[in-house]
């Protein structure tokens, strides 16, 4: 783990575009990559005649059109109806594609990790989409409601053993994890409180698929939690758990992992300017990510290409910087044989990403993601065969190619002697159109692609 | 030249060889082909296939579609469109005309078992077309990057070309393509000389006395040749092990073990596509292991089944299920029949102890219907989000007094169990009715209770689809997915009564299947957007595609029989008018 010595004042400061550090279609490409789902060429370009301080402003302050969410809704409505969580996963996969807010989606994709809730377990499809959309609504908004909600939510219950908690035999199991997993980390409460959260949480269960209290099972006695003490119900003891001071410490790490870099040790100094934020703003969680968003940290050197793509990153970002569309189930297997099923995290601490992403196998995986992209006839690239895109673009060359792959796509540039090979590698295929796909899928199996 | 290119090829000659094709108005070229030919399909009279493609009144309906427009704006039809527009060029003629005036007078594919060779043999409207066609053949080749790949001979005073493995020449008003040398040299020895040809074949011969005449294509494979070659020796003697494709073809399989050949037919007409498969059978060729599929003495009949209106699918076929589940152990290898083992122990449990494959299944007479419909879900809550059609089983029962009390029991007591099952899961419990019908019937049926906040709901669980029933009427059975299907079945008094000609007779109505999908469409839509990643109104237009096309045909229909110690298998394909 690295650790980075940087004035936490300059770090946090908005972006000022510099020599060094210039707003250009590579910072918006890196803006899009972390905050979204990447771009196109068409929303770089238009986004670097704008002010970074507008776009920034706007992808965390746009809200979702009605248009956009009653066709989305029309779209789960149907995966719903098959009954199966799987089809649920494809749907998502076409939402982040398709998406005019893509840092609420991200965000949502975020939650999903820290809240991990696994269709496996919960095996009922409108359980995991009643809490997807949970996640969504509150994505950006109050913490405080959100984990109030995702508290009572029917699939987390029953995800956690805990859609029957009796006053006699208090279920620990969410106690815990709110306190491990959700709010505090590890050392920042005790065993006893544990025991003493989980008499809160007694009373609450989960009947034919809704939230209810039972007050027969309630314990209705005094509790001690965290220094506070009273006859706390469960949802005093959720407001316990969020108001203490370790929370939005523990929040603003998470987000920067998320956001910024996988294997960076966040001190305490540059944690704590956002930490005080979020406590001042209620956990509002918004402005604390504008502000890391339209940091000068964020734009800077040490950020860049600091984070391993994750496998919905990798598809997603794929297909929408190259204007492509595919099918979504075969993106939502690959996905999660390349460790990322959406629905499916692989247990309640969520996907652990970072380098854990990239194996002997899952870059097997990518590899033939690509691949299937590229020689799959279900894939369009802006309703085209990518060679006709290549041509609409301009794209004549290889060189021209690998330059605006660089732009879209990569984090860090590809080493001269790496476009030297790839150029070689396709010379021979020039005389056909396949040399397009071919430098597209070498370009993508580049370690350098593998970051974000 | 013939030596030193060390190539063989192929040949026609048309002036000698027309005398013999005027003689035979059977199979084209049969008498140019050798003895050992084993496959041979010819199409007679392109020019009819040509017309009935190119005049067809659907072309003018699939021309008008939206997606007909988007195609032929398509960068690969305007790819399409160039490469022909340079082929006109070059033949000086339309397309069109240019395919009448090459395939004028038919067009033979044939294999041969000793060279192991295949052949095309085009015949044109007349000499100087021919030799046209050959010479562009040849300057196309010439244009490929590698004119050296291009090599020219002569055998017996006939000129040949080979491109890389593809030998060809034009003699007369034939075309001439083959990938073996021998083979052409065969061909070419048979027209210059004549000699025994495939024509001579008793196989061959019995088989076109059965041609029809004025057929759109047909062909030939010698059964007996290729068997003996060891040709897809699995497919004609491994166990087939997979109990649905044995129920679908377990009967033909040992036909073909003893069959001489095999004749397909094609009947191209504007309203129509018919194609007829058939064998030589004998009913003692089938063992004793798969006397379930023909029937004793290779009398198993179809029962007639029931019109009911918007029937999307019927099947009618005659199947011994109780001695094919007892047979297992001939007909299965040991994994499979582990897995029998384990379903029949299964099945008897379920079924109350009764042996399944003898008390159950034998229950039943072998006269079997599968019915699907089209539910009608006007007046009903909660309609389901998906809406499927129902479907129904129609079977005959051996002893109707004692299975009926038997079957209505089974029944309850699977209700009760999958209410059990279904508690543990969270999912929604039956509700068991019974009821008396007219005739002295009985209906046994169980509905899904709807919970209290869906009892309105139009877009309902998939599960409310389905009300299983039973329905028992003297010696009449119907299982089906829906109560309102079951009583409709069975008060027809002659469901399942009357026997056709045929073995088994499957139909599928496009119309009604169309009008599933339209009751679907939105589900369709979404589904098509995630797995073509489509926009909204790109994956409306591709659904409504389909279900134009469904449009044009009228009904699709196989059906599968013996007559004149002949196995038949005709498939049609009816279009709208």
């Amino acid at each position: 783990m690295n650790r980075w010595n940087v004035d936490v004042d300059w770090a946090w400061a908005p972006y000022e575009p510099t020599h060094d550090s210039p707003w250009d279609l590579r910072a918006a490409s890196h803006l899009y990559r972390r905050a979204g789902f990447g771009a196109n060429w068409e929303t770089l370009s238009r986004a670097v005649q704008q002010n970074p301080a507008d776009v920034i402003r706007e992808l965390v302050e746009r809200e979702e059109p009605a248009a956009f969410r009653s066709d989305m809704e029309s779209l789960t409505q149907s995966a719903l109806a098959s009954g199966n969580p799987r089809q649920l996963s494809a749907q998502w996969v076409y939402r982040m594609l398709h998406t005019p807010t893509p840092l609420r989606e991200k965000m949502t994709l975020f939650w999903h990790g820290h809240f991990a809730t696994s269709a496996d377990k919960v095996n009922d499809a409108e359980l995991m989409q009643q809490q997807n959309e949970l996640l969504r609504s509150q994505s950006l908004g109050d913490f405080n409601v959100l984990l109030l909600e995702i508290s009572r939510d029917p699939a987390m219950l029953e995800y956690l053993d805990s859609a029957s908690n009796r006053k006699v035999h208090p279920n620990e199991n969410y106690a815990r994890e709110i306190m491990e997993l959700f709010c505090l980390g590890e050392g920042n409460y005790s065993e006893r409180d544990i025991r003493e959260l989980a008499r809160c949480f007694t009373g609450w269960e989960v009947k034919r698929k809704k939230f209810r209290l039972n007050r027969y099972q309630m314990d209705e006695g005094e509790k001690s939690v965290l220094g506070t003490t009273g006859k706390l119900t469960g949802e005093d003891g959720v407001h316990v758990v969020a108001s203490q001071s370790h929370t939005p410490r523990f929040l603003v790490r998470k987000l920067l992992r998320f956001y910024l870099a996988d294997d960076v040790v966040f001190s305490d100094e540059l944690v704590e300017p956002l930490a005080v934020q979020l406590q001042q703003d209620g956990l509002q969680i918004a402005p604390v990510l504008h502000r890391m968003l339209g940091s000068n940290l964020f734009f800077s050197a040490s950020v860049r290409g600091r984070k391993v793509r994750s496998p919905v990153e990798f598809g997603t970002q794929f297909l929408i910087a190259l204007q492509g569309s595919s099918d979504c189930f075969q993106l939502a297997d690959a996905f999660e044989r390349m460790g990322q099923g959406l629905y499916y995290p692989p247990s309640v601490k969520g996907w652990d990403g970072g380098r854990s992403w990239i194996n002997s196998s899952t870059l097997i995986e990518r590899a033939n993601l690509v691949h299937d992209l590229l020689a799959g006839g279900k894939t369009r690239f802006d309703k085209r065969t990518v060679s006709e895109w290549a041509d609409a673009n301009d794209l004549t060359s290889t060189d021209d190619l690998i330059e605006r792959l660089q732009t879209l796509l990569l984090a860090v540039d590809i080493p001269d002697a790496g476009r030297q090979r790839i150029a070689e590698l396709v010379s021979k295929q020039r005389a056909d159109s396949t040399w397009v796909a071919t430098t597209i899928e070498v370009v993508c199996t580049l370690p350098e692609f593998q970051l974000a | 030249m013939f030596r030193g290119l060390s190539l063989s090829l192929v040949l026609v000659l048309a002036i000698t060889g027309s005398q013999v094709f005027a003689e035979d108005p059977g199979p084209i070229e049969s008498r140019l082909l050798p003895a050992s030919t084993v496959l041979y399909l010819e199409v007679p009279e392109p020019t009819r296939v040509l017309s009935l493609v190119f005049d067809h009144p659907l072309r003018s309906k699939i021309e008008s579609l939206d997606a007909y427009r988007t195609a032929i704006n398509s960068e690969p039809y305007k790819k399409f469109l160039l490469a022909r527009t340079v082929v006109e060029a070059q033949v000086q003629m339309p397309w069109r005309q240019a395919l009448e005036t090459f395939l004028a007078h038919g067009v033979v594919v044939a294999v041969d078992r000793q060279t192991e060779g295949v052949v095309l043999l085009i015949r044109g409207k007349d000499e100087p077309s021919m030799k046209l066609l050959g010479e562009k053949l040849l300057e196309f080749a010439k244009l490929s990057p590698n004119p050296e790949r291009i090599k020219q001979a002569e055998y017996r005073g006939l000129q040949v070309h080979q491109v890389d493995k593809t030998i060809f020449a034009v003699i007369g008003d034939r075309l001439v393509v083959t990938n073996k040398g021998d083979l052409g040299k065969a061909i070419a020895n048979q027209f210059l000389d004549g000699g025994e040809s495939l024509a001579d074949q008793p196989r061959f011969q019995t088989a076109v006395a059965r041609r029809e005449s004025g057929l759109t294509a047909w062909g030939y494979a010698d059964v007996e040749s290729l068997r003996d070659a060891g040709v897809a020796r699995d497919a004609f003697f491994s166990q087939i092990n997979q109990p649905i494709a044995e129920l679908l073809f377990g009967g033909i399989q040992s036909s073909l073990q003893k069959t001489p050949y095999a004749t397909a037919s094609v009947h191209g007409h504007p309203e129509k596509l018919q194609v007829s498969l058939e064998i030589p059978h004998q009913h003692d060729w089938i063992p004793d292991s798969r006397e379930y599929y023909f029937g004793p003495q290779g009398q198993g009949r179809a029962p007639r089944l029931p019109l009911l209106p918007e029937t999307v699918f019927s099947l009618g076929t005659y199947r011994d299920f109780s001695q094919m589940w007892l047979r297992a152990g001939d007909l299965y290898d040991t994994n499979l029949n582990d897995k029998f083992a384990k379903a029949d122990s299964d099945l008897s449990n379920l079924f109350s102890g009764r042996d399944f494959g003898e008390d159950i299944l034998g229950s039943f007479h072998s006269e079997v219907g599968v019915l699907a419909v089209r539910q009608d879900f006007t007046d009903i809550l909660p309609q389901p989000a998906i809406k499927l059609p129902s479907a129904a089983a129609i079977f005959r029962l051996r002893e109707p007094e004692k299975m009926s009390r038997e079957l209505r029991r089974i029944f309850q007591s699977l209700v009760g169990f999958l209410n059990v099952v279904g508690a543990m899961n969270g999912q929604h419990q039956l509700e068991l009715n019974m009821e008396a019908i007219e005739g002295g019937g009985e209906l046994v049926s169980a509905s899904y209770v709807p919970e209290s906040d869906e009892e309105n709901s139009k877009a309902a669980e998939i599960v409310f689809n389905f009300s299983p029933s039973l329905a028992l009427m003297g010696d009449r059975c119907i299982i089906a997915s829906s109560q309102s299907l079951a009583r409709k079945l069975i008060s027809m008094d002659d469901a399942g009564i009357e026997r056709m000609e045929v073995n088994s007779q499957a139909q599928l109505d496009p119309k009604t299947l169309r009008n599933i999908l339209a009751d679907n469409r939105a589900q369709l839509i979404s589904q098509n957007r995630l797995q073509e990643g489509t926009s909204q109104e790109e994956a409306e237009a591709n659904v409504e595609l389909l279900l134009q096309l469904l449009d044009y045909f009228q009904e699709v229909s196989a059906s599968l029989g013996t007559q004149d110690d002949h196995l038949q298998l005709h498939l049609s394909l009816e279009i709208r008018p």
